[in-house]
């Protein structure tokens, strides 16, 4: 994925090794009066925590200069130290900026006590330079200043202020009441001419924490949003993304009037596309080039539909197009040119969808290139059209009836029917034409659609040895997750890897014989099928042999503590059968089964049945996820369920010596 | 890079003293290219069938003397790499080269050559640069165009640096095979390298062909990869070439950098007198940390230690105003290096008699003995004859266990002494022991009872560890909040089920400064249903899982590298089981195991023994390592130990109804 949107909320404390050869410079503090900081009652009210966000403020000024809009934000952070163990991670700071945006004015200074006074340090080692690119990105134009709080004890204030200048009017403002520190007050203003319209979107206030208020005070339009005593953001495990659960909002300019005239900004979805239209022309006015027809006409010489055709050159795209993406300037936004997406064999999301949009225009296909955000962003298009909404583009395809097939090749294994896991349930924003576009919204997968169908076959050997057979079909999102495993893998070493990646029975696992079908066909499931050896994993005394069926125990995550606060994120939906068949060894019979459990709730199902086939004994253990988020007042359900899937896994057949 | 945490004041060194007139002023390789038509290579099928292929690789470090006569260092690189699996694509197309500290990129050449025989290079527009805030280029970097499954990348650079003559290296093995490679070290004919090979590589030849220069050489085909394995320094064992400057014929002087030598410079820059201001510092320190005449020389080390590491925040990255006494003081933040120098002066102050000792981190280099330069000098200790102990900077380490990379190898001992009024040193290549098996143990005892059902078990558990094995949680503790403090110690209790709610937790020893005093204590109680299992009339108890999930090594290929543990450690484990009422245990005779292999001194083993009294079941488990390191010969050896505590983990005892 690459980021499509630019606008940054944030400083970041980096804590990277970094070595600088500046003079040795005797460090001086000035004696200030500042407001009262009393650290006793500050400890008292937020226990535990090792500073406090004291003020977490920005105000966003626009004005109209020379007829457009200005906007300029200012950020003011004022932090007071709790506990020195955090004095260490507040030294250094650093804020990141793009081009499209100047950074000025920067006020940084700790405030040490003094006896009643404080001593005022100010931050050193200033410096900017480029930001080496992070995380999925391999080059981008942005540039990071950096300066250290070199003097800070316990009871300190780290103050940090600074202007940043946008040169993009369109871009959003946004800001978030969410810290990993609790926040004493928070304060999001908008203060513009009041020509100037703005819209909002306030998520996640379910509380009513973040109180909002607008009025015109002498020809300013002063919006403000305001929340006090924030508790902290606690990191939990499979949690969405903070911005999908805690208070945020998104603003941007709607339209202004210039001389009793009105000019739109952005304020509905057509603004956006508008405007993000003419990203595309390039894209759009380039002739499929020689090399792309001859490798679309090559791969889909043997196709018979056009449904066909698509796949093929779908699927060439995410075999032979490797992800790097490069962002500089307006190359955040602007796809580039097919035929250089082609030759270079590499590309990110935009240059994905174009390329794809282009093969499929040398066939004579009408494709769509499509801007979506994943879901990683708390809004659709139809709550707040703007670029923060989306971070994402890809091609879609539409059939005959109507039927939309979303194509994103930034995943290297995606069968056409599916759409990649991570924009289920997001609106898509497709470009028609110019001035006409359409909306429609990718689905949520059915569990039946990511299905592992698992099959052990299994016998009792010499010393208390389990010897067994297992198949193992895996379909849709499952495949998309552990096909680079398989496929990149040694032949020799195929058995090593299905040894250690299997949690059947227990980790003597041994695996031979593995088998790797279907490895490079998207529409068939993956199957692996192996012949596995287990020691020490059933118990026998006298004349009984216990047998534990249900061979695989860790089917998912356990218990949801109960001060759990994030909702309980899954990838996708699913389905897992898995199949046990135990053959009753010669002399045996079978003196104890398990009962039966069947659980059934609106979010989770959950069977277990056993039952005897001629000689051998059958488990078939079920499996169904029908949820992708569970909120809070949900979790009893999972914990419902948890108990008795636990109770299920600790149940073991008996056979006796006839 | 050396380390600059610990000599950022010994970078700087005029190397004029090098220089000469020479008519030889152009690199050996200025002239080297790549072949217009890349040359064809016949692979057999095992090598054709490679995810990664090294086909060619040469390498070198040409010493000249430039036009004005000063020494400049060439480096030269060249590599033709198969990439032959979607990994091995995206493990190379995007490339970074760091010129830190270069010169001039005298050439720089890169190209994709295709499975059908085209070529594409990459432009030199395509080449991005990352600038430092003096506007200096750090790194380079590009994507290579037009990569597919079985194409071939070459890379072609020659760039100038600043010479650097104390210790260099070439790593002549890694993960991928190699078919062929050359490592080339020319210098004038007036300059020598010393050159030392590791790990089983020849030695390198002189060309006696050359005479206008010294040129040595090794070239290799067929290298062997060396695939990293579980407890083993990898990157220590691989073939590696280093090389400093030794001899420079036209002043008859050799042998430059010896630790005679380069202890004298450690010794002036470390032990530098101090300024008046300074040493008023550092008594007024001594004082706070309330040395009495009557402590002993150990406690009177461990006080310091503790008042230093708590007076100074330890910022991982180093600018100079962190080195400096004074600048320390004031600002309370400093790098580890001039946390050293303020411990070095305490220790002096006090009349503690110390050495330092200055190593490396064993797993990456191992320190020898017989090759002298600065390759392993990166980290510095304090050595006390009167303990025979080690105390390192690192603020999580004290007394007795400094980070264990840094012991079980030798180091570079430096010791103060005095000749008549003036102040010298020693220094000599010394072993730094590590701690014995019996300093750092880990002891569960746990206290179990079955309700009345049989389905859940009552664990009252207690764990007491010390030395290393206490390490990664109790040297933590006075840098965790509360959230993350109570989160490692349900961690350590909940080790054994990770499932598990701890109640009623209570903690002895949870302060940092107690490392390697007291041991660090945790006691709770778990009531879990994963411990019992349901057999009809029976009820099996998983006894063995009330020693925690043990490492296994069931499933290894063919062993290269020889066992290097982290420490020595022993565990002890003690399980009073009460056998419930109307019930009795059929197989207790399993909980007797043995496994001490036959070696000298018994270094290694696993037993497991129990007695029954009155309804209880008393169970001993002793488990010990007391070698650093095992030869492969005792590879075997050490598996089966590992794998004994592993098969221990899965006993099972069956229970039934009397």
């Amino acid at each position: 994925m690459a980021s499509l949107s630019k606008p940054m909320f944030f400083t970041m404390t980096n804590l990277l090794v970094r070595s600088s050869f500046l003079l040795v410079l005797l460090i001086f503090g000035f004696s200030v009066s500042a407001q009262e900081i009393d650290l006793k009652a500050y400890k008292e009210k937020y226990p535990g925590n090792l500073a406090v966000y004291k003020t977490k403020k920005s105000v966003v000024t626009i004005d109209i200069k020379n007829n457009v809009p200005t906007v300029v934000t200012h950020y003011l952070d004022e932090y007071v130290i709790l506990d020195s163990k955090i004095i260490g991670q507040f030294s250094e700071e650093e804020i990141v900026f793009s081009s499209y945006e100047t950074i000025e004015n920067i006020d940084a200074y700790s405030l040490v006590p003094n006896g009643t006074k404080f001593k005022k340090y100010k931050a050193l080692d200033f410096n900017t330079r480029d930001k080496s690119p992070d995380g999925s990105v391999f080059h981008d134009d942005n540039k990071v200043t950096s300066f250290t709080y070199a003097t800070m004890t316990e009871g300190s204030v780290k103050y940090l202020e600074y202007d940043e200048i946008s040169h993009e009017f369109k871009f959003p403002f946004g800001f978030f009441f969410k810290s990993i520190f609790p926040i004493e007050h928070a304060e999001f203003v908008i203060d513009a001419d009041s020509s100037i319209h703005i819209i909002s979107s306030l998520m996640n206030n379910q509380n009513g924490l973040i109180k909002m208020s607008e009025e015109i005070v002498k020809g300013r339009r002063i919006i403000k949003f305001i929340g006090n005593d924030i508790k902290p953001l606690k990191f939990e495990d499979r949690a969405p993304s903070f911005r999908v659960f805690s208070p945020n909002v998104t603003s941007q300019i709607s339209y202004y009037n210039e001389k009793g005239k009105r000019v739109n900004v952005l304020e509905s979805i057509e603004d956006l596309h508008n405007w993000y239209q003419a990203n595309l022309v390039e894209v759009e006015n380039e002739v499929p080039s020689d090399e792309i027809k001859r490798i679309s006409d090559s791969i889909t010489s043997n196709s018979v539909t056009e449904l066909d055709k698509v796949k093929a050159i779908y699927y060439w795209v995410q075999n032979n197009i490797k992800y790097i993406a490069f962002e500089e300037g307006a190359n955040g936004f602007i796809p580039r040119q097919p035929s250089n997406v082609c030759r270079k064999r590499f590309g990110d999301c935009k240059d994905m969808a174009s390329l794809i949009y282009s093969m499929l225009k040398s066939q004579n296909i009408t494709s769509y290139l499509t801007w979506v955000g994943t879901r990683d962003i708390p809004m659709q298009y139809s709550d707040f059209p703007s670029t923060a909404t989306d971070n994402h583009m890809i091609a879609v395809y539409q059939d005959k009836n109507g039927e939309n097939y979303f194509l994103d090749a930034t995943s290297s294994y995606q069968p056409i029917e599916i759409p990649t896991y991570f924009i289920q349930d997001k609106e898509v924003l497709m470009h028609k034409a110019v001035g006409k576009f359409e909306l429609a919204k990718v689905p949520i997968l059915a569990p039946e659609i990511t299905r592992l169908v698992d099959s052990s076959f299994i016998s009792i050997g010499d010393n208390k040895k389990l010897k067994g057979k297992a198949i193992v079909y895996t379909y849709g999102y499952y495949n998309t997750l552990i096909h680079d495993a398989y496929k990149n893998v040694k032949t020799e070493d195929r058995d090593l890897l299905v040894s250690r990646y299997n949690s059947r029975g227990n980790n003597t696992l041994k695996a031979t014989n593995a088998v790797v079908q279907n490895i490079e066909k998207r529409d068939q499931p993956l199957k692996v099928s192996f012949d596995f050896e287990l020691n020490n994993y059933i118990s026998s005394y006298d004349d009984e042999i216990y047998v534990n069926m249900i061979l695989d125990k860790e089917i998912t995550y356990g218990e949801i503590a109960k001060d759990r606060e994030a909702p309980l994120e899954l990838g996708f939906q699913s389905f897992d059968t898995r199949v046990v068949t135990l053959e009753i060894p010669e002399g045996y019979k079978v003196k104890f089964i398990p009962a039966n459990v069947n659980y059934t709730s609106e979010f989770i199902e959950y069977t277990i049945e056993y039952k005897m086939e001629n000689n051998k004994l059958v488990s078939v253990q079920t499996v169904k996820f029908k949820f992708l988020y569970l909120q809070p007042n949900q979790f009893a359900t999972w914990n419902e369920f948890n108990k008795i899937m636990k109770k299920s896994l600790s149940e073991s057949v008996v056979l006796k010596k006839k | 890079m050396k380390n600059t945490l610990l000599f950022a004041g010994l970078l700087f060194v005029n190397f004029q003293f090098f220089a000469q007139s020479n008519k030889s002023t152009k690199s050996f390789y200025q002239t080297y290219d790549w072949t217009a038509q890349p040359k064809k290579y016949d692979l057999t099928a095992e090598q054709a069938d490679e995810k990664e292929l090294i086909l060619f690789e040469r390498r070198a470090t040409e010493l000249l003397n430039a036009d004005d006569g000063a020494l400049v260092e060439y480096r030269f690189l060249h590599t033709i790499t198969r990439l032959n699996s979607d990994a091995a694509i995206e493990d190379n197309n995007k490339y970074y080269v760091s010129n830190y500290t270069a010169d001039k990129i005298i050439y720089q050449k890169a190209r994709a050559i295709q499975p059908d025989g085209s070529i594409i290079e990459v432009s030199n527009a395509d080449i991005k640069e990352s600038l430092n805030e003096e506007g200096n280029v750090e790194y380079q970097y590009f994507a290579f165009e037009g990569i597919q499954l079985g194409s071939v990348i070459e890379y072609l650079q020659l760039i100038k640096f600043e010479p650097y003559f104390k210790g260099s290296v070439f790593l002549v093995q890694s993960n991928i095979p190699k078919l062929e490679a050359h490592y080339d070290l020319i210098t004038p004919k007036y300059l020598e390298y010393e050159i030392f090979t590791v790990n089983g590589l020849e030695k390198l030849k002189r060309d006696s062909t050359k005479i206008d220069f010294i040129k040595y050489s090794i070239d290799l085909f067929n290298v062997e990869p060396l695939r990293s394995e579980t407890s083993s320094s990898y990157k220590a064992n691989l073939k590696k070439i280093y090389f400093k400057l030794d001899k420079n014929y036209s002043t008859g002087k050799a042998n430059f950098f010896n630790y005679q030598n380069i202890s004298k410079e450690i010794y002036d820059y470390k032990f530098k007198a101090i300024s008046k201001k300074e040493r008023k510092l550092i008594l007024g320190l001594l004082k706070d940390a309330e040395l009495k005449d009557t402590d002993s020389e150990v406690e009177k080390i461990q006080k310091i230690e503790k008042q230093v590491k708590k007076e100074f925040i330890v910022l991982n990255f180093n600018i100079n105003q962190f080195e400096d006494i004074q600048n320390i003081f004031k600002g309370k933040i400093a790098s580890e290096a001039g946390l050293s120098n303020i411990m070095l002066n305490a220790f002096r102050e006090s009349n503690i008699p110390f050495e330092i000792a200055i190593t490396t981190d064993r797993t990456i280099n191992k320190f020898y003995k017989e090759y002298e330069a600065w390759n392993f000098l990166d980290e510095i200790l304090f050595y006390f004859p009167g303990s025979k102990m080690y105390l390192s900077p690192n603020v999580n380490s004290r007394l007795g266990f400094v980070p264990y990379e840094y012991t079980g190898t030798n180091g570079l001992f430096i010791k103060e002494t005095k000749i008549g009024s003036i102040s010298t040193f020693e220094s000599k290549v010394k072993f730094i022991d590590y701690p014995s098996s019996d300093k750092s143990k880990d002891i569960i005892n746990t206290v179990v009872s079955l309700n009345d059902e049989l389905t859940e078990a009552k664990i009252d558990i207690e764990r007491i560890t010390s030395g290393y094995k206490a390490y990664f949680y109790q040297a933590y503790m006075d840098y965790y909040d509360d959230e993350r403090k109570k989160e490692s110690q349900t961690e350590y209790l909940n080790y054994i089920d990770k499932d598990a709610e701890v109640k009623d937790m209570e903690f002895e020893n949870a302060d940092t400064d107690l490392l390697g005093i007291k041991p660090y204590i945790g006691k709770g109680k778990i009531v879990s249903t994963n411990f019992t299992e349901n057999a009809g009339n029976k009820v099996l108890f998983k006894i063995g899982s009330l020693i925690g999930p043990q490492a296994e090594m069931y499933n290894e290929k063919e062993r290269k590298i020889p066992v290097e543990t982290e420490f020595t450690r022993k565990y002890e484990r003690k399980i009073i089981f009460e056998v419930p009422d109307g019930y009795k245990v059929k197989n207790p005779e399993v909980l007797n195991m043995n496994v001490i292999p036959e070696m000298a001194k018994q270094p290694i083993g696993f037993t497991s023994t129990y007695v029954i009294e009155g309804n209880k079941i008393i169970v001993t488990v002793n488990e010990w390592y007391d070698e650093l390191t095992y030869p492969l010969e005792s590879y075997e050896n050490y598996k089966n130990v590992i794998n004994a505590a592993a098969d221990f983990n899965k006993l099972v005892l069956v229970l039934e109804k009397i």
